[in-house]
């Protein structure tokens, strides 16, 4: 019976040190690496514009107060919560249209960089601030 | 009742009673042709009204040639129509003249819009309707702003995010005598262009331009701007929804960090 507690605690201490093991944390490299891309990621509006004018954003989620649809403008995209916009916009919603294999594959919304997702997050974000645009 | 949906019934009324439609934009004989190889081409006559408020203390003895000056150059940089490609959207169905709710596909638009383009003066606020377009003309803006190189620059024009009302100093605009249109075309959804390699560019907000050219992307994005909508071209005509302009510009121009100095007896 003892010898058999003994083999059993063994056996588990002897799996849990492999399971350590094989899901070893990520190295601390590749997270220094991509806080040091968002660090140097750089928002110029008119940069991010192009993208989410390529991705076609404005086709569906029109400018404007008025739906012509059942589909959210722009504005109302804006008020979404940054963290709910990302999942809402770039995985969950859009039928898979967007993926790799789906219709819309050339616009590479699945394949836009962290920064990239980042900064036309902030642009849509932005499009409900009325942040004023100056000019020299 | 929103006002999205008086503006709707007024414009449908206008329709029947064969009024004219007005606002900022305001579109006709909108309609669409398929070529069946993925290539829309759409037509229209829009015409495009933008009002300017004069607000200075003493006066703009220029305004009206600026004014002039400015509806000319909006007319030629829209002229010609636009073209943009990648267009994904609904499926469009010649036959029945709707669009697919569940087919996609990628399209080339090509723009075939007539504009007739008016910058007319306006005296009071009750001449502003919801939906038009203004530029308040100042004294001076106090705002600064700071480029992508870290260079603060005092702000000649200011427009109240895309759609939304402009404002700008006179004395800039008497020496810049595009930064009107530069204004107007952020109103209709352009943004400004910082990059020292682009100065040949009417966007590019810096202090040293050497041009005043439009891209096609540019002139591309406008068009869709000012259509909103492509299934909007399957309702023959409309004009543009109300942006309730006469508030944003009465909390804009009120909004004390933009720094707007002007003769506030003018804005009643």
């Amino acid at each position: 019976m003892v010898l058999n507690i003994i083999r059993l605690s063994f056996g588990s201490f002897l799996f849990l040190f492999i399971v350590a093991c094989v899901n070893k944390p990520k190295s601390k490299d590749n997270i220094v690496s991509n806080k040091k891309i968002l660090k140097d990621c750089r928002y110029y509006a008119y940069d991010v514009h192009q993208i989410v004018s390529n991705l076609g954003c404005y086709n569906c989620h029109i400018w404007a107060s008025k739906r012509l649809n059942e589909i959210s403008t722009f504005e109302e995209l804006a008020e979404m919560d940054s963290l709910k916009l990302i999942n809402y916009a770039f995985t969950k919603k859009h039928k898979g249209w967007y993926s790799k294999t789906g219709s819309f594959k050339t616009a590479r919304m699945d394949t836009l960089t962290d920064c990239e997702i980042k900064n036309v997050i902030r642009y849509i974000k932005d499009a409900g601030r009325n942040i004023p645009m100056p000019s020299h | 009742m929103p006002t999205d949906l008086i503006d709707e019934l007024k414009s449908n009324i206008s329709l029947l009673q064969n009024q004219p439609l007005s606002g900022g934009i305001v579109a006709k004989n909108l309609r669409i042709s398929d070529n069946g190889s993925g290539e829309l081409t759409l037509y229209g006559d829009f015409t495009i009204t933008l009002k300017v408020l004069d607000l200075t203390t003493n006066g703009a003895p220029d305004l009206n040639s600026l004014m002039t000056f400015t509806q000319q150059v909006i007319t030629s940089k829209l002229r010609g129509g636009g073209y943009k490609s990648g267009i994904n959207f609904l499926k469009y169905n010649a036959v029945k003249k709707a669009f697919d709710k569940d087919k996609t596909w990628t399209y080339s638009i090509r723009y075939n819009f007539n504009f007739s383009v008016n910058v007319i003066q306006i005296n009071m606020l009750n001449q502003l309707r919801g939906n038009d377009f203004v530029l308040a003309v100042v004294d001076s803006i106090g705002h600064q702003f700071t480029d992508q190189y870290g260079k603060r620059h005092y702000s000649g024009g200011l427009t109240n995010g895309k759609g939304g009302p402009a404002v700008i100093t006179y004395d800039i605009w008497k020496k810049n005598r595009y930064l009107g249109v530069h204004e107007f075309f952020h109103t209709l959804g352009l943004d400004d262009i910082e990059d020292h390699g682009k100065k040949e560019r009417l966007m590019y907000h810096l202090d040293d331009n050497t041009g005043q050219s439009i891209s096609d992307t540019e002139r591309g994005d406008m068009m869709h701007f000012i259509m909103g909508d492509l299934r909007r071209m399957l309702k023959g005509n409309y004009s543009n929804v109300s942006n309730n302009t006469i508030q944003l510009l009465r909390i804009f121009i009120n909004n004390k960090t933009n720094g707007f100095k002007y003769n506030k007896a003018k804005f009643r």
